[in-house]
């Protein structure tokens, strides 16, 4: 079991530096000149001399290579830069921005397994009842809906309409209720699916049969047996989406005027900040290679025969 | 197989819908009664009338016609997206598959390098550097989703060299190439298209998404994401005009979803009902 | 007249999605301490009857009628909760592949110990011995090594001896085999017929399904012939083997005889040898 994490750690390492030199290198194609976008934000019009004076301040004049080392070695002693776009350090930008995702992603991740877990085991249960197919209905109009719409059709019932909640966001966690709601919804869809679609299949397996032949009644099978056997597709879903989410989540950001990562993001690739975009990433897919090792070692734990199939 | 779809009522309302959106897209200049671009700042929020079938926007323009031609861009956009990465999915999983080795272990470096990357990143890179258009939009989603497509192809082509038959074939003197064309890719088409039907919808779904954040079409073109973003200032007072380009989204979406699913059942005999 | 341990009354199975009959009209019965061997093709039905004894029949694809009582009672018409104290109790199944037999993601021991221990409801460590003895009888020599294993870390003959272990275990009456051999390599075929036929001595009522004349041979006792869900012919199995009456077990013999003449078998049919 060590060998496999230090294994799939030194891999995650090598994602990690490969997302990194991909960031840089994306903006660097973006042709978009950050010494120029700042100095026009100070004045109109510029010359020449001011723009390379930005430049040469910045530092923005070296070779990539050395930018990228220079970034390096600065993430790795506990600096991420300075933001051109937001002129401030990075590391304070994300102080503002990150909670409100990671709230935001939390609350979601939340609603998924409150409601993922007891639908399908019930789903489960009474296969191909009233219960089974409302909930086959919902779901499938679930992973269709765009988050962005459903996020206005959330706020035209619950706060224009009704005024439960408001437009722009309020404090605490009632601000985060149907952001978090709106991000749910397509995965928990795609989650009670899947869950739904394991169990069933679980269900026909031969152990089942056995079981029931023994004496042990469908509660007894259904939770102790069958379940841990199919959870493995959705925990593998759940890392999968945990990285998504973070940066996904600038359209619901957008919709509900939450100030997140998302917005950030996008924000600072307009104005070509590179050391920004590269620290966002950088947690982006730290935050998304770690969960799906984590969902990995999970599977492996609750279906030791997993680790004899996967060897590859 | 086609007696089967037509009995399964799931893949007939999929195929309805995505007919009835493929029509719109490609009859939209014949079908629309009136200019989707025509603003007319004298006819903003009219209601619904018979020159207008469902009102008109902000900006005076006939909602309906904008709508029909919004399944131009969506589809458009999406369906091309489909095929390149189709291609590219196909082509690099066999060839992770059938070749194996050093190549394979490299593509599969990369391509988990591009999954753990932000698509947001991609999109809004290329956009930026390159400016809005729609080879823009598709080039950076056709960028951020390629390894998805490979690595899923990776792994029904992988199933699929380890059955038996294949072996048999080699055997009997079959090379690598003629493994990959003749036995592996026919025999995990049916998988496939099953995800590229998702595929679509999803890719739908991404691309009124970017174009909601204002990433990639200008402004005023009538594509749903867009319109949706555009509608916003009407929050209050006219939610109607946030709720059609959604339905439409979610309409298309569905058909694909709804009928990619429906073959799912059919192939693998309802094991997931 | 004595009350037999298992009497199956016109017992008949149908599909509900296409009303295809495929058990019919089936009446046999079988007593503690004996033994019926089911004989037929694949298709025939026997898995279905099984299944029907055993309660593995989903409820809504399959229209059961007729009666099967065990011990005096209709199992077609007892609740759910009843049958649970049956089946594994008083009514064990043996599956046809040991391999999937068992949950992948628990161990062996726990598993069966959780069966004992719902039927027994003893404590931990009696519930342990209990398994340990059954494994040690049903053949298995380092019983502990096999309760800690994981079913994908055994083969294939060790996971049908737990099965029978488990049988064992709880003192079942009637034992379902169903193709118990058709999984196995020859030497574990043998020997998991001579537990069977060990558990049948001790009292135990043997229920097995088969298509292989060798086997039934060695198990002996009673044998039913079935076709297309119907009983072909009846009798004991060295009657039925030396002197079939019905067509087709005549065939189904001709062909078996010319089978073990080509290639040896692992025994003849027809030979005496035990």
């Amino acid at each position: 079991m060590n060998r496999y994490v230090v294994k799939r750690f030194i891999g995650l390492i090598v994602v990690l530096i490969g997302v990194s030199i991909l960031s840089f290198l994306m903006i660097e194609i973006s042709g978009t000149d950050p010494a120029e976008a700042i100095a026009r934000r100070a004045s109109f019009n510029v010359t020449r001399e001011q723009i390379e004076v930005v430049r040469l301040e910045l530092g923005l004049d070296r070779p990539i290579v050395e930018r990228y080392f220079r970034w390096l070695t600065g993430i790795l002693t506990g600096d991420a830069g300075m933001s051109t776009y937001s002129n401030r350090s990075v590391i304070e930008d994300l102080q503002v921005y990150l909670p409100v995702t990671l709230t935001l992603v939390g609350l979601s991740l939340a609603w998924v397994v409150l409601f993922a877990l007891p639908v399908s085991l019930v789903c489960a249960r009474y296969p191909g009842g009233i219960l089974d197919h409302v909930v086959r209905w919902l779901t499938l109009l679930g992973i269709c809906t765009p988050t962005f719409w459903l996020g206005f059709m959330l706020l035209i019932v619950f706060a224009v309409r009704t005024p439960i909640f408001s437009v722009l966001p309020e404090a605490g966690i009632k601000g985060y209720l149907l952001p978090s709601l709106t991000l749910a919804v397509p995965i928990l869809s795609a989650g009670i699916r899947i869950l739904r679609g394991s169990l069933l299949s679980e269900a026909n397996r031969d152990y089942v049969t056995y079981l029931k032949a023994r004496g042990h009644s469908k509660r007894d099978i259904l939770y102790r047996h069958m379940l841990p056997n199919a959870l493995p597709p959705i925990i593998t879903l759940f890392c999968q989406y945990l990285g998504y989410l973070i940066a996904g989540s600038a359209v619901v950001e957008s919709v509900f005027s939450l100030k997140g990562i998302g917005t950030y993001l996008v924000g600072c690739i307009l104005a070509a900040d590179s050391t920004a975009v590269a620290a966002c990433v950088l947690i982006v897919a730290t935050v998304f290679v770690l969960a799906n090792l984590m969902g990995d070692l999970i599977n492996r734990t609750i279906c030791p025969w997993m680790v004899r199939e996967t060897n590859d | 197989m086609t007696r089967k779809i037509l009995k399964s009522p799931q893949a007939m309302i999929g195929l309805a819908l995505i007919a009835i959106t493929l029509l719109a897209a490609v009859f939209a200049p014949w079908i629309v009664p009136n200019n989707p671009d025509g603003v007319s700042l004298t006819q903003k929020f009219k209601a619904p009338s018979t020159v207008h079938p469902l009102g008109t926007d902000q900006l005076g323009r006939c909602e309906f016609s904008r709508l029909v031609y919004g399944a131009r861009y969506s589809l458009g956009m999406a369906l091309p997206i489909l095929v390149i990465l189709g291609v590219i999915g196909l082509t690099l999983g066999c060839a992770c598959a059938g070749i194996g080795g050093v190549f394979d272990r490299v593509v599969t470096i990369i391509s988990d390098i591009f999954i753990a990357f932000p698509a947001l990143t991609v999109v809004a890179a290329i956009i930026g550097a390159w400016g809005n258009g729609i080879e823009n939009i598709v080039l950076s989603i056709v960028i951020s989703t390629w390894a998805w497509f490979t690595r899923m192809v990776r792994s029904y082509a992988v199933m699929e060299m380890g059955k038996e038959y294949i072996l048999g074939a080699r055997i009997a003197g079959a090379g690598t190439m003629c493994i990959i064309f003749r036995h592996v890719l026919p025999n995990i088409m049916p998988q496939y298209l099953i995800y590229a039907s998702t595929g679509v919808a999803s890719a739908i779904l991404t691309v009124s998404g970017f174009s909601f954040l204002g990433l990639g079409l200008p402004a005023g073109t009538p594509e749903w994401g867009a319109m949706l973003s555009e509608a916003r200032a009407s929050l209050y007072s006219h939610p109607e005009l946030l709720l059609y380009p959604g339905l439409c989204i979610l309409a298309t979406a569905a058909g694909y979803n709804l009928f990619g699913e429906a073959l799912r059942d059919i192939l693998h005999g309802g094991s997931t009902r | 007249m004595k009350q037999l341990l298992l009497e199956v009354e016109e017992l008949a199975i149908a599909l509900t999605r296409s009303n295809e009959q495929k058990v019919c009209d089936l009446n046999f019965s079988l007593d503690a301490g004996k033994s019926l061997v089911f004989l037929g093709e694949s298709g025939c039905g026997k898995t279905l009857t099984c299944k029907a004894i055993t309660g593995g029949l989903k409820k809504k694809a399959f229209r059961v009628s007729g009666s099967i009582r065990f011990g005096g009672e209709n199992l077609l018409a007892l609740s759910e909760k009843q049958l649970c104290g049956i089946y594994g109790n008083e009514i064990a199944l043996i599956m046809q592949n040991p391999m999937t037999a068992f949950n992948p993601s628990a161990r062996i021991g726990s598993q069966m110990m959780r069966s004992i221990r719902l039927h027994t409801g003893e404590h931990r460590k009696t519930a342990f011995a209990r398994c340990e003895t059954s494994l040690r009888e049903a053949g298995l020599d380092d019983p502990v090594r096999v309760m800690r294993a994981y079913p994908f870390m055994l083969s294939g003959g060790m996971l049908q001896r737990a099965m029978i272990a488990l049988a064992l275990a709880l003192r079942a009456r009637l034992i379902v085999a169903d193709e118990p051999t058709t999984a196995l390599d020859v030497a574990h075929q043998r020997e998991a017929i001579d537990a069977l036929r060990r558990l049948r001595d001790n009292g135990a009522a043997v229920l097995l399904v088969t298509h292989d004349f060798a086997v039934a041979k060695r198990l002996g006792g009673e044998m039913m012939v079935m076709k297309d869900g119907r009983m072909v012919e009846r009798g004991t199995v060295e009657k039925v083997l030396w002197d079939p009456k019905a067509a087709y077990t005549r065939a189904l013999v001709a062909a078996s005889r010319l089978h073990s003449v080509q290639d040896g078998g692992w025994e003849d049919a027809r030979s005496g040898s035990c």
